[in-house]
């Protein structure tokens, strides 16, 4: 209930202190308290009720036009470029965000699956489980083509699952371009709603990195303990596949939402500045990252060394981050 | 989910028509809203204040400081009779712009 009280002094803080401003605001208070307290009394919880509470506020520059101060709670506008939201378009984003997180978490999850079974089938392959004598009845490569088969099969789900999550029905992705602009209630409303996404996004990323430890730790343990016998090697990739498939969504999931937020509000990754410095980048990441893979894929496939190349994803991802620290210095010492 | 263009024109004659037996409070309005629209339709509490005060300085409703029974107090809104008055006048204008829209819109 403090957050909806401090969310209406918020949004009462630029309005003149008349009379009829006051009455305003003690009523609606009034009114916001008995929906909290209904919908508590129904059984959500506290973030969910002042979350709804909240987002059926409403818009001040309504009431301000009945209280005869429209010209007041109208923001001042500057000449700066931006593309104006409305309360209910961001919530739609949002929605949309989410659902695009989900799918695109499945493709991610989908693709790493094939990749650790890929992995299961080369340390099968390497492995004495299976005698000369069953060996020598198989075709050649036997066992690495069912994997790479699986593995391509892999790649067109999760493709199928980018592309599902990827397509965007309206102009949202101008939020990533431009800047955003909100009446000050939807912002609020955000703001709420960014807070309580937090501890998911929190809890996500530290179980994440746990995983993802886990996986490089157990390349690590298994190729120290059996003095790098391929078999063990393959083994250590698998799980750290298996780890990935599962921390990856998680990075994702949590993280698409939160940024979802920080694009309509500006703020964190969505500066107006980093908006600029990211619509420069976003020209070259596209290929950027579609090269990288088939070199990855390329390399791979040409040398079987399935237990080494998985390097080239922590590499590229810094000299990305490099290439477009370089690009960004450029763009602006140009500027000026 | 309806477009708050559309409803707008008709937000003041749906609050009259919720006030026609007896005076309420605000939550109780908006909740009548909600529930008899079956959750398809909420009015955000700007919107229903701001009818409130329109309301009213058009002389259509009266407020008074009215409490619960065991409650708090609350301003309740209660009918005037130039409100039943207008109410009645927007309820024929709602049926004939009704039966002309559906003649097109099917």
């Amino acid at each position: 209930m403090e957050t909806i009280l401090s969310y209406l002094d918020n949004m009462f803080a630029h309005m003149p202190k008349t009379a009829e401003v006051n009455r305003a605001k003690k009523e609606l208070s009034q009114m916001m308290e008995d929906k909290y307290n209904q919908l508590r009394s129904e059984g959500k919880t506290e973030n969910e009720a002042v979350g709804q509470v909240i987002s059926e506020f409403g818009n001040l520059n309504e009431l301000a036009e009945v209280l005869g101060i429209s010209s007041q709670v109208q923001e001042a506008t500057d000449d700066q470029h931006y593309i104006l939201v409305s309360q209910n378009e961001a919530e739609q984003y949002i929605e949309s965000q989410k659902k695009s997180a989900k799918l695109i978490s499945i493709g991610l999850a989908v693709l790493f699956s094939g990749l650790m079974i890929l992995m299961l089938f080369l340390a099968l392959d390497n492995s004495s489980f299976l005698s000369e004598a069953t060996r020598s009845k198989l075709p050649e490569d036997f066992l690495g083509g069912i994997g790479v088969g699986i593995l391509l099969f892999s790649i067109a789900i999760a493709v199928y699952f980018f592309i599902q999550g990827g397509i965007n029905h309206d102009r949202s992705d101008l939020f990533e371009r431009e800047y955003v602009k909100l009446d000050s209630s939807t912002k609020a409303m955000l703001q709420f709603e960014k807070q309580a996404h937090l501890p998911k996004l929190r809890n996500n990323i530290a179980i994440g990195v746990a995983l993802i430890l886990l996986g490089v730790a157990s390349i690590v343990i298994f190729s120290a303990l059996f003095n790098g016998a391929d078999f063990y090697i393959f083994l250590g990739v698998m799980v750290l596949f298996l780890m990935i498939a599962i921390a990856i969504p998680l990075f994702v999931s949590a993280g698409m939402v939160d940024s979802a937020y920080e694009k309509l509000l500006n703020i964190g990754d969505y500066t107006l500045e980093k908006k600029q410095a990211q619509a420069r980048t976003a020209k070259i990441s596209g290929p950027y990252w579609g090269l990288v893979t088939a070199g990855y894929l390329a390399w791979s496939f040409i040398t079987n060394d399935w237990q080494t190349t998985w390097i080239v994803w922590p590499i590229a991802a810094v000299a990305f981050g490099a290439i477009a620290s370089i690009i960004n210095a450029m763009a602006t010492r140009k500027e000026r | 989910m309806i477009s708050s263009d559309v409803i707008r024109g008709y937000t003041d004659t749906i609050i009259l028509y919720l006030l026609l037996d007896k005076p309420n409070y605000g939550y109780e309005v908006s909740k009548m809203i909600s529930d008899r629209s079956d959750g398809k339709y909420t009015m955000k509490e700007t919107t229903l204040y701001s009818a409130f005060n329109r309301l009213e300085k058009n002389g259509y409703l009266r407020s008074f400081a009215g409490t619960e029974t065991g409650g708090k107090t609350r301003t309740y809104y209660e009918l005037t009779p130039l409100g039943r008055e207008h109410y009645e006048t927007k309820k024929a204008e709602w049926l004939l712009t009704k039966e002309v829209v559906e003649k097109f819109i099917q």
